[in-house]
């Protein structure tokens, strides 16, 4: 299968310089592909590198050393730990896509404009943004009257889903997820699972990171275990079946 | 995508200077002083690009050499080395450092728009808010007062400049609203880059936040650059997606805003994290 993500020999080591010289291994020597379409789960103890490996490949950290290839359609790759920023906040706004636990409010812009805002970036008439961003609202579950509130007021679910919301509605090619269901009621969790599971079916690429072990083998083709700072191994799970698809989402 | 502007080894030193200071790469001391002749190393191997319709921050504390950056873009403080690659000029790429007097005041007056935090650089006290701005479309050539006029309301409209203020005089106006007449007065004849020197230094946090408020709108709708100059690390992370941290002088350390904040790699840039996020 064609390869989406190749990870080669990737390390983290962070130099705190305010500890005196003090160095914190985040995980040493990771390698491995997430082919095209796949959903790889990402699990491991508390404290093993598996948020600090999504945040190297997303930029928000330097790896300290290795490789993240990045493929486009014809065959071609980038190096995501030595391209330019500049390559990255395009890769960031048009093919990669970031959602975390904690939702990263813009202060005083209501929520139909955080969610709108990454169309407007590219490129996106306001009108035709809005329109796609009320279809979401409806799959997500938002009710009309938060449209124009201020998401920084929001319960955590409420908040979760429209960080998810901004995320996807620029259609990322790649999508990476730490812990978007992590203290979330029941009711939320549902929906954002389900949307998980939509995004699956529609063959995006997803690295997933999920602390519950059900929702981790429910969603994940293939799971990588972090021990220590290293993969311990490697396994396949039986890919999961949606039997029960009621939505009609289309991203 | 071709930067906007690319300033390659920057230079500004105040003093005699030496041959090391006034060298490639001078000798780094404890502070922004040169270890031999003491002049003051303002800035130095200065190399960074801007990106058409980006805001790039640049932090660091006071003393280490960015304003003095901004000066030299804006051509107002005269440099001891380097070079600014512009883009934007009809003539093509050129090194603005060594274009003649009639083409400075073209990029100062029309290409480059500059907000102080201290309104008494960016604005002249003896005539009205609405002078001030219209003066600048003048400078650009335009005659015609009817045109002026109302260009001018409807940018101080879309600046929240009340229409009742329109003709007072810039010592009557609040701190904010002096800050809103200068943006209004940057913006005025649609420039390519904007240089924003701590905009919102000395305001409170009310207006701070409704200038910052305004300056993202205005950077997202027109699509202009901008250079936004701060110490404060919360103000750029609201606004810019790349950074620059400057130390004595010289740029320690840049990356992608986030990163920077979530990954310092310098000691500086850890210390500054540090402490001024909770």
């Amino acid at each position: 299968m064609q390869p989406h993500l190749e990870v080669i020999n990737l390390s983290k080591v962070f130099h705190m310089h305010v500890l005196g010289g003090k160095e914190i291994v985040a995980f040493e020597n990771i390698s491995f592909t997430l082919p095209k379409g796949r959903f790889l789960g990402v699990s491991g103890k508390s404290g093993y590198g598996k948020s600090s490996l999504i945040k190297c490949i997303y930029r928000n950290y330097n790896a300290t050393s290795g490789e993240i290839l990045f493929y486009d359609d014809n065959g071609g790759s980038i190096d995501l730990t030595q391209a330019p920023d500049i390559e990255i906040i395009d890769i960031r706004t048009r093919r990669m896509g970031y959602v975390s636990q904690f939702f990263q409010t813009i202060p005083r812009v209501t929520t139909m404009n955080v969610v709108i805002e990454p169309l407007i970036d590219r490129g996106w008439k306001r009108d035709d943004a809005i329109d796609r961003a009320t279809e979401l609202f409806t799959i997500f579950d938002i009710p009309k009257n938060l449209w124009d509130a201020f998401p920084s007021t929001f319960s955590g679910g409420e908040k979760q889903r429209i960080n998810l919301m901004r995320t996807l509605i620029d259609s990322p090619e790649l999508l990476l997820l730490d812990e978007p269901t992590a203290s979330l009621d029941r009711k939320n969790r549902t929906i954002i699972l389900d949307i998980v599971k939509e995004l699956k079916k529609q063959h995006i690429s997803i690295i997933g990171i999920f602390h519950n072990p059900e929702e981790l083998e429910m969603l994940s083709d293939d799971i990588l275990v972090l021990d220590q700072g290293e993969p311990e191994r490697e396994i396949e799970v039986p890919e999961y079946r949606i039997t029960n698809n009621t939505f009609a989402f289309q991203v | 995508m071709n930067p906007l502007l690319s300033v390659h080894n920057l230079k500004k030193i105040y003093g005699e200077g030496c041959d090391d200071c006034m060298g490639p790469s001078p000798r780094p001391g404890p502070d922004n002083l040169c270890p031999i002749c003491g002049s003051i190393i303002a800035c130095t191997d200065v190399t960074f690009d801007v990106y058409p319709g980006e805001v790039l921050g640049i932090v660091g504390e006071s003393g280490s050499g960015k304003s003095t950056v901004l000066g030299c873009i804006n051509l107002t403080t005269p440099v001891n080395g380097g070079e600014i690659l512009y883009s934007r000029l009809q003539s093509g790429i050129r090194n603005i450092l060594e274009v003649d007097a009639q083409t400075r005041r073209t990029l100062q007056n029309i290409h480059f728009g500059i907000v102080y935090q201290n309104p008494h650089l960016g604005l002249n006290f003896s005539i009205s808010g609405e002078g001030n701005v219209a003066e600048r479309m003048l400078v650009a050539d335009s005659r015609n007062f009817a045109a002026i006029q109302e260009k001018v309301h409807n940018l101080f409209e879309r600046v929240e400049l009340s229409s009742a203020r329109f003709k007072d005089y810039p010592i009557n106006y609040s701190g904010g609203m002096q800050q809103r007449v200068q943006i209004a007065k940057a913006l005025i004849n649609a420039p390519s880059l904007i240089l924003l020197d701590e905009p919102t230094g000395g305001l409170d946090v009310s207006v701070q936040a409704k200038i910052l408020d305004l300056i993202r709108s205005i950077s997202r709708e027109l699509n202009v650059a901008m250079i936004m100059v701060s110490h404060d690390i919360q103000v750029i992370r609201l606004l810019c997606k790349r950074i620059i941290v400057m130390k004595h002088g010289r740029i320690i350390e840049s990356g992608l805003t986030d990163r920077v904040i979530d990954d310092p790699q310098q000691a500086y840039t850890q210390t500054l994290v540090h402490s001024t996020i909770q």
